[in-house]
């Protein structure tokens, strides 16, 4: 406790406190703008999703049934593209840059490349927009060769163009941060030795000092480990050697194992996404060129299975750090909590295959892959949750917007988790698939989960950002409104889907009509929720610095001062 | 409670002894263990539904298959009957092609071809419009989509294209009847 300056020990507590070492304006800046676009495209993601509420509550007609249909199809290309894309992405790769210099404590490798990333990822989810009011509805998971027929006056050719382009671009956008974030990781001195404060039993759940937490990566040096020594440990890899070994390979804090896990799968996962493209645009300039549509779809969920663990990684590996922070404990080196991390690397990208359960051509091997990686999955995530559970069980955690989200977003990805290997277990998913059950995973998973831990994440980065806090009120009622929405709609979801009510169907039959209304009335709960946190974060950001806030950076800067001789300061972007 | 080293160790209460008992004997360790054992459990429970292996023992089963072929287009369904077989290989065929005529109890094998886009030839569990699906499979265009199945009661089952496959997607709705045994 800070005697001195009391609001400082519940600042930190509030938002978390980051590590000291000092990352770029340029990147700050940067991240700063990763943030606010995320939350621009995800208020042109929910109007889309309202958009389909509405025309299924039969609220919505336009001119016609064909042209009213014609815009549910087009929200929901859009909406799910821009939702993945121009939200979780650009949300994932603004706070992977910051997280991972931070805890490497260097400069990434290029901010060039992390300045192409942005741009290429706006420019998608503009060219996305665009697709989307020229009314193409090829789906969001783009199931070719649907994009080339749209029939009975639907969208035009160049719709779909764009929309390829959209995709191309999200692509190019996306191996720029991969490898970026590879290359930051492998080359150069990195932030590593954590293991060495490797508990002894009962040591796990030591009280913080700040000063005698070893785990602290603010005291962890910055070492040149060779390649095949970092290869190891910023896979986690170096967890399951044996006690002995585990102590002499120096280990990367687990935030930059989670992001570089990250990174490779879904630069690995890439690869089928430019593989289905390349097949769509050879189609589009000869159609003689007949494809293999299968392989086509299988390579496009090469990379679309890694895509959703993507938006999920990298929060997941900070929330080790953060919650520990929240329940003043020392952030040790925790095995269990790295041995996660090779399995995640391995089914994260196999597990696509389950997207092809009922592709009854797909080669026998595939239908092998696709069960035991829809299975095996869910092993680091059992351990994941048992990690967590042990930090938060009887831990006093401090209750703020920022852990609450957090912590409720590891609950919306465990229950997700389950009606996922329900949904990955082929007995049940030939009853399953195609129905809103599905629908429900997703939303469970991603909005419930991955959506909220990032939104955790923004509410305690933005005060090391911009050193303001976001007003706790107007958190209070996104909290709030978020959880009652989300959850609502992702529960209906997956209970329609137990009767039957079909996914992606712009019709619903009056036996099921009682449903929309609800539908609609958790989106706008949503809805509501995101635009209160969009006022709050431009409020915030529009205002001058208070004087208590003042203080805490008055403080930071004091206290690395008082411990510069015991703190191992990173590398300088300079 | 702090705990420190074991030397001056501090006796421990309520929730802080059983979470400094659960890291003391390896509770992570025996749970990560429980959880593959459950995994691989599942995945043996789940084998024989795996459609290549469901199929063959519908085959080795059934007497009779009786084939019907679908074709799937922008936004309709096409059933043509193309009779029975004693076994996969048999050539002497009873057909009938003017009118579909399964009967319950039959194997069906259900060959599907798309003409254009990806649909998904779901056979629903009643007459409704829309219910839990008896069976589902993908029509991926340029491959024959087989998929096998016995109906056990007679009736008339909703078939609902179960992918969208444009704007006339909710219209591309059949049926097909299953007589009495």
């Amino acid at each position: 406790m800070n005697k001195d300056n009391p609001l400082l020990d519940e600042y930190n507590l509030e938002n978390g406190p980051a590590p000291l070492y000092r990352i770029s304006k340029d990147l700050s800046d940067l991240t700063l703008m990763f943030i606010i676009s995320s939350v621009v495209f995800f208020l042109a993601a929910g109007t889309l999703a309202i958009i389909m509420r509405t025309v299924q509550s039969k609220l919505i007609l336009l001119g016609n049934q064909q042209q009213t249909i014609g815009m549910f199809y087009a929200a929901l290309t859009a909406h799910g593209q821009l939702m993945f894309f121009g939200f979780a992405s650009m949300l994932t790769v603004g706070l992977s840059y910051y997280l991972l210099s931070k805890f490497a404590k260097k400069p990434l490798y290029s901010m060039k490349m992390s300045i192409i990333s942005y741009s290429l990822m706006n420019a998608a989810s503009v060219l996305l927009v665009v697709s989307a009011i020229m009314f193409f509805g090829g789906g969001w998971y783009n199931l070719m060769p649907l994009a080339f027929h749209p029939q009975n006056g639907g969208w035009n050719i160049f719709s779909t163009v764009l929309f390829l382009m959209a995709d191309t671009s999200i692509g190019i956008g996306l191996v720029f941060f991969c490898v970026n974030v590879i290359a930051t990781v492998l080359k150069g001195n990195i932030a590593a030795g954590v293991q060495l404060s490797e508990p002894d039993e009962g040591g796990l759940f030591r009280a913080s000092s700040d000063i005698n937490d070893s785990g602290r990566i603010d005291l962890i040096p910055m070492i040149n480990l060779p390649a095949s020594t970092r290869w190891v440990s910023a896979l986690g890899i170096s967890s399951w050697f044996p006690r002995k070994y585990r102590k002499a390979v120096p280990a990367v804090s687990i935030v930059v194992v989670g992001i570089f896990v990250n990174a490779v799968a879904l630069l690995s996962g890439t690869v089928g996404l430019f593989t289905q493209l390349g097949m769509g645009f050879g189609y589009l300039l000869n159609p003689d060129f007949q494809p293999n549509w299968l392989l086509a779809k299988d390579a496009f969920w090469f990379f679309g299975h890694p895509i959703v663990y993507f938006t999920l990684f990298s929060f997941l590996a900070a929330a080790y750090y953060y919650i520990p922070k929240f329940t003043k404990k020392t952030v040790p080196y925790d095995k269990w909590a790295y041995r996660s991390w090779p399995f995640y690397f391995v089914f994260a990208v196999l597990v696509f295959s389950h997207h092809s359960y009922m592709d009854m051509p797909n080669p026998v091997f595939v239908q092998t892959v696709a069960t035991i990686a829809s299975q095996a999955v869910i092993f680091p995530s059992g351990l994941t949750v048992m990690t967590i559970m042990m930090y938060l069980l009887r831990s006093k955690i401090r209750w703020n917007i920022s852990s609450f989200f957090i912590v409720t977003g590891i609950a919306g990805w465990v229950y997700g988790g389950f009606t996922g290997a329900q949904t990955g277990w082929w007995g049940t998913d030939v009853y399953l698939h195609n129905t809103l059950n599905v629908v429900g995973h997703i939303h469970l998973v991603i909005l419930m989960g991955s959506v909220l831990l990032g939104i955790g994440l923004v509410y305690g980065v933005i005060a090391d950002l911009t050193k303001k806090r976001l007003g706790k009120t107007l958190g209070m009622v996104h909290l709030l409104t978020t959880i009652t929405g989300g959850f609502g709609l992702a529960f209906m979801f997956t209970y329609l889907g137990l009767f039957g009510v079909i996914r992606r169907e712009a019709i619903i039959p009056d036996q099921f009509m009682w449903a929309m209304p609800w539908l609609l009335f958790f989106a706008l709960t949503v809805g509501f929720g995101q635009i209160t946190f969009a006022y709050n974060l431009f409020k915030t950001l529009g205002r001058k610095t208070t004087k208590e806030e003042q203080l805490f950076v008055t403080n930071q800067e004091e206290r690395a001062s008082s411990e510069k001789d015991l703190i191992h300061t990173g590398e300088s972007s300079t | 409670m702090v705990l420190s080293t074991k030397s001056n160790h501090v006796s421990l209460k309520g929730f802080d002894k059983i979470k400094y008992e659960l890291n003391k004997y390896h509770a992570e360790r025996y749970w990560g263990i429980f959880v593959a054992v459950l995994l691989i459990w599942f995945w043996i429970l789940g084998y024989p539904w795996m459609p290549p292996v469901a199929f063959d023992s519908a085959l080795l089963q059934s007497q009779n298959i009786h084939t019907v072929g679908v074709t799937a287009g922008q936004w309709y369904w096409m059933l043509d009957d193309r009779g029975s077989y004693q076994n996969a290989n048999d050539t002497n065929v009873n057909t009938n092609n003017n009118q579909l005529y399964v009967k319950a109890g039959e194997t069906v094998k259900f060959i599907a071809r798309s003409i254009d886009v990806n649909h998904g030839f779901g056979v629903l569990s009643s007459s409704n419009q829309m219910d839990v699906p008896l069976f589902q499979m993908q029509v991926v265009p340029g491959f024959d989509n087989i998929f096998y199945y016995t109906f056990k009661k007679p009736g008339i089952y909703t078939i609902r294209c179960l992918e969208y496959c444009g704007w006339n997607h909710p219209y591309m709705v059949s049926s097909i009847t299953i007589h009495a045994a």
